[in-house]
């Protein structure tokens, strides 16, 4: 099972040497970082996407990105939040191409109500009654119905702080948003949510 | 403190993460605000039905796919462009602009030697184009090995590099074959469209508009000729018509017994087509006409050979 956002606070010397390693002409060293934080990236970009394909190719472009772009990291901010920005402009940027909103449209006619894979919405807790991992199952599509109709910006906001378990410090310095933005954002996207959510939570 | 003020600490009032002032504030508002004791309620299943949802692993090939995609693309990228200009914006500039303007000079130059490579190969005098017709001026400069063997015309075409040694003056040699008297019907030089004619009559007549350089029939009808017996009576008389026309004589040639002589004559570029419409009447000139570049030219050197017909 994979690491939470919040669980991925490794030493910052750690992420830092690897880096440094990678760097001086070690390439095993991005290797360590990709299986680190391939899981948490890959979750991300489904979560934003709502495809596995497109998902998978935004979080392959990612480290890519990644790869090719390590040399002009300064080390202002931690590896992580760098990582996590270049996925959410990368998944952005599918978000908003031609093509990606065409093939939503489509799907949405094809499935109106819920067109997630079984697995987006697995949970966790296998101790739960057959009856009960039902219920939630429902319901953790209709949250994600009602996030994945909010707008981008919206969207991934929440996506990082309410799935993802982001700080909004965190959330801030990925979005390049004001703290005190992000937090109104949030609690006024939330509040969107309580109103879509109505009779379900 | 206000609801959108509360809300925005829900989740942190949720987690504990308040100190506790604000706790205390937001706990407050919350017991007196019904809506924002709902929001939290409703925040507070949400966020446990969110973290109930599973992580989705990336797959199993994940890694491969991405190391793969990295290789490929290091290969197939090409090696960073040398920048154009890899300096400071008003360096560049100027080394543009100099770089123009090095450019401009160079094609400038190019042109005018090309001009005047152009000019030195082709003849088109303003001063001539108004005074004598332009064909007659061609025919004239037009360069041909001597063919008959009427007498030796040598033509210098090595002109050139005498120009560059006389600045405003052009030379060549032109031969002159008199014609016998007796050869020639008195009544030919006032007929000259009779099918009788000798040579430089047929071409006078055959021309008719009279852009040859042997003249025109017209002038041939307006001139009175008195054919010289001797080659000497030839010599003054030229000698005169090159005072006429402004010009002069360079040598005194030696007294010929009815052979050849040569003179070196000096005339203005302007009158030069009058000189052989003059010359003309004497005899034949030996073709091919010298070719002679009048370009820039103020005066032209002349070497007549005059030789007469019968020899």
């Amino acid at each position: 099972m994979s690491k939470r956002f919040s669980e991925l606070k490794e030493p910052p010397a750690t992420d830092h040497q690897l880096i440094l390693d990678f760097l001086g002409g070690n390439p095993e060293a991005f290797n360590q970082l990709l299986l680190q934080y391939k899981n948490p990236v890959y979750n991300l970009c489904c979560r934003m996407l709502e495809n596995a394909g497109d998902a998978e190719d935004c979080a392959q472009e990612t480290f890519i990105k990644a790869y090719f772009g390590l040399k002009g990291f300064r080390f202002k901010s931690s590896f992580k939040t760098w990582l996590y920005r270049i996925a959410v402009n990368t998944c952005k940027n599918k978000m908003t191409s031609a093509e990606y909103r065409s093939r939503q449209n489509i799907i949405e006619l094809d499935k109106p109500i819920s067109h997630l894979d079984d697995m987006y919405l697995e949970i966790e807790d296998k101790s739960k009654s057959p009856e009960t991992a039902a219920l939630e199952k429902e319901t953790a599509a209709a949250i994600m119905n009602a996030i994945n109709s909010l707008p981008p910006l919206e969207k991934t906001l929440i996506v990082l702080c309410d799935i993802e378990d982001g700080s909004y410090e965190e959330i801030a310095a990925i979005t390049g948003l004001k703290l005190g933005t992000v937090k109104s954002k949030l609690a006024r996207t939330r509040h969107h949510l309580r109103s879509k959510l109505e009779g379900v939570i | 403190m206000k609801c959108s003020k509360t809300r925005t600490y829900l989740k942190d009032y949720l987690n504990a993460r308040l100190n506790s002032r604000l706790t205390e504030q937001v706990a407050g508002h919350i017991t007196a605000c019904n809506d924002c004791r709902k929001e939290l309620d409703f925040l507070k299943s949400y966020l446990e039905q969110t973290k109930a949802i599973s992580k989705i692993p990336a797959p199993p090939d994940f890694l491969s796919e991405i190391q793969k995609k990295i290789r490929d693309r290091e290969y197939s990228t090409p090696s960073p462009r040398p920048r154009f200009l890899p300096l400071p914006v008003p360096v560049a500039t100027l080394a543009s602009i100099l770089i123009v303007a090095v450019f401009v000079f160079f094609i400038n130059n190019h042109f005018q030697f090309i001009q005047n490579n152009q000019s030195s190969e082709r003849f088109e005098p303003p001063s001539l184009v108004k005074t004598a017709p332009e064909t007659a001026i061609e025919k004239i400069i037009q360069p041909q090995p001597p063919a008959n063997g009427i007498s030796q015309a040598k033509t210098e075409t090595s002109s050139d590099s005498n120009l560059s040694r006389a600045d405003n003056k052009v030379s060549g040699t032109i031969t002159l074959t008199l014609l016998q008297k007796s050869a020639v019907p008195p009544q030919m030089s006032q007929q000259p469209k009779s099918p009788d004619a000798p040579l430089i009559t047929k071409r006078a007549v055959k021309k008719g508009s009279g852009q040859t350089a042997l003249g025109t029939g017209k002038s041939r009808q307006s001139t009175e000729i008195s054919r010289p017996d001797d080659i000497n009576q030839v010599i003054n008389q030229i000698k005169t018509k090159v005072n006429i026309l402004g010009g002069r004589l360079e040598n005194t040639p030696e007294q010929p017994e009815d052979k050849s002589a040569q003179l070196v004559i000096t005339l203005p570029v302007e009158n030069y087509q009058s000189f052989l419409t003059e010359i003309s009447k004497y005899g034949q000139i030996q073709k091919p006409y010298p070719v002679i570049n009048f370009v820039n030219k103020t005066l032209v050197e002349i070497k007549l050979t005059i030789s007469n017909g019968n020899e």
